[in-house]
């Protein structure tokens, strides 16, 4: 087993600098997530750590051994890395059949055949393509594809294994149960898993670990799941985690009100942030409770749209427009239903306080 | 970061950096280096040999009052002029005619089109020298058969035409080249979004109109595309100026280089002036290509690929008829009737008999087939150089191709220019060129061997095998390799096992694409044979020229069958190929 350490990593494409002195350590036997927007350099990494690409700088170790490092100019080609990678086109064979697609590591490896065929045929069924083994690539849906890719990889046990975006060509449910199977292998092998995707609620479910990149490629916070959504670190993290309320404040005379308007708000800024003038309050949909009992912030009901088990609002504070979501069974069981154009009162909890933008350019 | 390493991770770094040290120079820049001394040699060599032969004196100095010197002797100067004119009449007629039956096959309603459209390719498949030795049957002016049969019928006794002159050269040249505009502009029209046409017709515009205004100027790069195409072949073309215009003294730049080196036996002077008018082909090559490409880079933003489309067709009403009957005619005249004559003329008993049946006789394939020891040998040159040639510059090509496509080596970009030469080089400067560098200049005498034309072969295939292997190397995606890769296979491995399967058939065809214009090749061989390496192109040429007629039609018969054998073939193999996609 092998933990995977990055140290000062930068890639350049000539001008372009999609990388800029990287440092993450996945640990043993960790799942670790790269999760951020398109384009910020997910897949770049994964090349990186597989060896299809060298560092402009840094270095990479894989275990105790250094596999890439500009300086030095080492790098071990991608063949003796032991790294499974399921690739974002998924890079199935197209002449060969499922079976020929999933045994090829196998063969490589000169395993033994009774044994390479055993552990193909568990491989497909793991990933819940028995039945299919004799097909070739066109004549599988691309969800179908995707999971050929994903027995291919992880058919030859590897130490770690790399996955861009494994699961994003499957609907909700099949989604859920291939994030299952991931991390029971992960479990069952003690395998290191390093995961790519845009997707935050499949990083939340899955990871042990989170990176949260933004556009320009930079770690913004690396944490635990629950630690990154309680926690989050600064306004980009809040935001790419969820839905999100940004309500810009401004303290005035000791009373806080919305910027730029004399609308009050009933919120108390954290102890220790009450020196600063503007602050930036951030909170959920669902932390934000609707009443009918004056709680001295008026709102007014923009739009409702019913999705089920929840209610969607749309709220406006003053100029400002809330996304606000109750559960339908308790709004109805409360009477606290509200209809378009209807008046009602605003409740926060869970309240995110972080420095605002604007306060942030007046200082410097 | 802790960067202090225990003992064992410092063996293991030491260890890493040795197999990254040994890996530096590895199997890519190998690969990349060995892909360029080919290119080099093969085509960089000899092109720069005769730039190096025109522009220099014996002495090695730079010389271009010679140059100029040459150029103005009346013999030089007027085959310049020969050839820039057939140029541009084969180039003015074979526009009109591909843009007319292009447009005639994909909008109108002309009934089966489809037919239609694959027979008007067909001139594609014609060696055009032998398609000229059958006009020459047919119309010269004395001994023709169509010639004789209208001085009979009508009482006259001057020909009905004289196919020896200009005129001649360029109808019959038009007859095999017209396909490249034809090609060209059916392709651009099929590929065109009816949307825009669509649009115009609901605004309540007539089809008139929208032709001209919108259809048109969509086409236009297409159009000029396929033109230059057709002057860069007319420009160097050998086989039907040698036939149609040598006799009457008319020789264009190529011709004139064969009779200069031929009659000359490589004297200082012949080559000189050869290598003066190489030069200005390649020069004038290199352009056409050049405005080729920027041409058809403006023409991809314009034509929209709509996959699935209805264009508007023109009815044709009452010249729905006519307009299908002039279309069969054409190809009843341009391909069927040279190719019977052909056929007719291979098996008469004796050369100016009539074409009736008590004349006929299979001896002159049997004996040309099984007998004759230079026919024989011929068949047999041409067989084993173009399959080995053919072989050879495949598996060259790809691996060049795979250099320019897929690795990420420093210095690629000087195999990307080498690569782009061969296809901008004419069969004559090739021949000429492979004289120059395989003559005992570097240590190695090919002259007169079967080896000179087999290099010359691959050098003027090579844009062929290039252009094929690349295609098919673009539709495999980065990935699939480095999928392999990453399960444990090595490079090595990855080729054998993922990329090579997944573009045999683009080599396939590439094999195919050099073995059959190989096999009927003349204007290369021509200049390179000796006494025993003559190839079928050459023996039918040379018994056309000592009055062989029938021997040569007989021996242009064979070839055409093993031609149309070979491209039933390789239709085959590249439909299969797309059934598979
Ligand atoms: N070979 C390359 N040459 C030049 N630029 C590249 C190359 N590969 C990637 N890039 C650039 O690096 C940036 C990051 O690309 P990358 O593929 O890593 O994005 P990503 O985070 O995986 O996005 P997505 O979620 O859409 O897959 C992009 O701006 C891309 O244009
Ligand atoms: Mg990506």
């Amino acid at each position: 087993m092998a933990e995977v350490k990055l140290e000062n990593i930068s890639k350049h494409y000539g001008e372009h600098r999609v990388i800029e002195n990287l440092n993450i350590t996945v640990k043993e036997g960790e799942c670790f997530t790269f999760l951020g927007p398109s384009g910020c350099g997910k897949t770049v990494i994964l090349r990186l750590i597989a060896g299809f690409e060298r560092p402009t700088n840094g270095e990479i170790f894989i275990g105790s051994s250094l596999v890439s490092s500009a300086e030095q100019k080492i790098h071990l080609p991608p063949e003796e890395r032991k790294i499974g990678v399921v690739f974002q086109d998924y890079a199935v064979w197209p002449h060969k059949t499922v079976y020929e697609n999933v045994i090829y590591p196998l063969k490589i490896q000169r395993i033994d055949k009774n044994e390479a065929k055993q552990r193909t045929m568990q491989a497909i069924t793991q990933v819940g393509l028995k039945g299919l083994e004799k097909r070739l690539p066109y004549q599988l849906s691309g969800g179908q594809q995707q999971r050929v890719a994903l027995a291919r990889a992880l058919v030859s046990k590897p130490e770690i294994m790399l996955l861009d975006e494994p699961l994003n060509n499957l609907d909700a449910k099949l989604r859920e149960e291939m994030r299952f199977e991931i991390k029971e292998l992960q479990r069952e092998i003690g395998v290191t898993i390093l995961y790519v995707t845009h997707d935050q609620e499949v990083a939340l479910a899955i990871s042990d670990r989170i990176a949260i990149f933004d556009h320009t490629g930079h770690v913004r916070q690396i944490g635990a799941p629950r630690e990154i959504y309680e926690k989050p670190a600064d306004k980009y993290v809040f935001n790419f985690m969820g839905v999100s309320n940004f309500i810009p404040l401004e303290i005035k005379n000791g009373a806080t009100i919305i910027e730029d308007s004399n609308i009050p708000v009933a919120l108390q800024p954290p102890t220790g942030k009450k020196e600063a003038l503007r602050m930036l309050a951030a909170c959920r949909p669902f932390d934000i409770e609707l009443t009918r009992e004056n709680t001295g912030m008026k709102g007014e009901v923009k739009r409702v749209t019913f999705l089920g088990a929840t209610m969607d609002y749309r709220i406006n504070l003053g100029e400002k427009e809330l996304r606000i979501q109750q559960d339908t069974q308790e709004a109805l069981q409360n009477n606290l239903l509200f209809k378009e154009g209807e008046d009602c009162f605003l409740k926060f909890h869970n309240v995110a306080w972080f420095e605002s933008q604007s306060v942030e350019m007046g200082v410097s | 970061m802790g960067m202090i390493q225990t003992g064992k991770n410092r063996k293991n770094l030491v260890f890493s950096k040795k197999v990254a040290d040994l890996k530096k120079f590895g199997a890519a820049e190998l690969v990349l280096i060995l892909s360029i001394i080919v290119l080099v040699v093969v085509v960089a060599i000899p092109i720069l040999l005769i730039f190096w032969n025109a522009f220099t004196t014996a002495d090695g100095k730079f010389n271009i009052k010679d140059v100029i010197w040459i150029l103005s002797k009346p013999e030089t100067y007027q085959a310049l002029l020969n050839s820039v004119t057939i140029a541009l009449g084969v180039t003015m007629l074979s526009t009109i005619l591909g843009v007319f039956f292009a447009w005639l096959v994909t909008r109108t309603d002309l009934p089966f089109k489809g037919a239609m459209k694959l027979l008007f390719i067909v001139p594609f498949m014609l060696p055009s020298f032998i398609g000229a030795m059958a006009w020459k049957i047919l119309l010269s002016p004395r001994g023709g058969y169509i010639n004789v049969f209208f001085k009979n019928l009508l009482g006259i006794d001057k020909p009905l035409f004289n196919i020896y002159g200009m005129a001649g050269i360029i109808i019959v040249e038009t007859m095999y080249l017209f396909p490249f505009v034809f090609l060209q502009v059916s392709g651009a029209l099929e590929r065109m979004d009816p949307t825009l046409e669509e649009s115009a017709q609901i605004s309540g515009i007539d089809l008139f109109t929208i032709t001209r205004k919108i259809t048109f100027p969509l086409i236009t790069p297409s159009i000029i595309a396929g033109a230059l195409l057709v002057a860069l072949y007319s420009l160097s073309h050998f086989g039907v100026p040698a036939i149609l215009g040598t006799e009457v003294g008319i020789y264009n730049i190529p011709t004139l280089i064969y009779q200069k080196i031929y009659a000359s036996a490589g004297s200082f002077e012949a080559i000189r002036t050869g290598t003066v008018l190489a030069s200005i082909l390649v020069i004038s090559a290199a352009i056409i290509m050049y405005l080729q490409n920027l041409v058809l880079k403006k023409g991809r933003y314009q034509i929209i690929a709509g996959k699935s489309m209805r264009p508007m067709l023109l009815k044709l009403r009452g010249f729905k008829i006519p307009l299908l009957i002039f279309s069969i005619l054409y190809i009843a005249v341009t391909v069927l009737l040279p190719t019977v004559t052909v056929f007719l003329v291979g098996a008469l008993k004796t050369y100016g008999l009539p074409l009736k049946h008590k004349h006929m006789t299979l001896e002159n394939f049997k004996y040309i087939l099984f007998s004759w020891k230079m026919t024989k040998d011929a068949i047999k040159n041409s067989v084993v150089l173009s399959l080995g040639a053919a072989f050879v510059t495949m598996l060259v090509g790809t691996m060049i191709s795979y250099v320019i496509v897929k690795m990420k080596v420093k210095g690629k970009f000087i195999l990307e220019f080498l690569g782009m030469l061969p296809f901008s080089v004419p069969g004559t400067v090739i021949a000429l060129g492979v004289i120059l560098t395989w003559s005992g200049r570097f240590g190695v005498n090919l002259y007169n061997t079967a080896g000179i034309i087999f290099v010359a072969y691959i050098a003027r295939y090579m844009a062929f095998a290039l252009k094929s292997t690349s295609a098919a190397l673009e539709q495999v995606h980065d990935s699939l390799e480095e999928a392999s890769r990453s399960c444990g296979a090595t490079h090595w491995q990855a080729l054998k096992h993922i990329v090579l399967p997944l573009i045999k058939p683009g080599m396939v065809a590439a094999f195919f694409l050099i073995f059959l214009p190989a096999l009927r090749e003349l204007t290369t061989s021509v200049l390179l044979y000796g006494p025993t390496t003559r190839t079928i192109g050459v023996a039918i040429y040379a018994l056309n020229e000592d009055g062989e007629t029938v021997y040569a039609m007989a021996l242009a018969s064979i070839a055409l069958v093993i031609i149309v054998l070979g491209e039933i073939l390789i239709r085959k193999i590249t439909s299969t190929k797309e059934g598979n996609g």
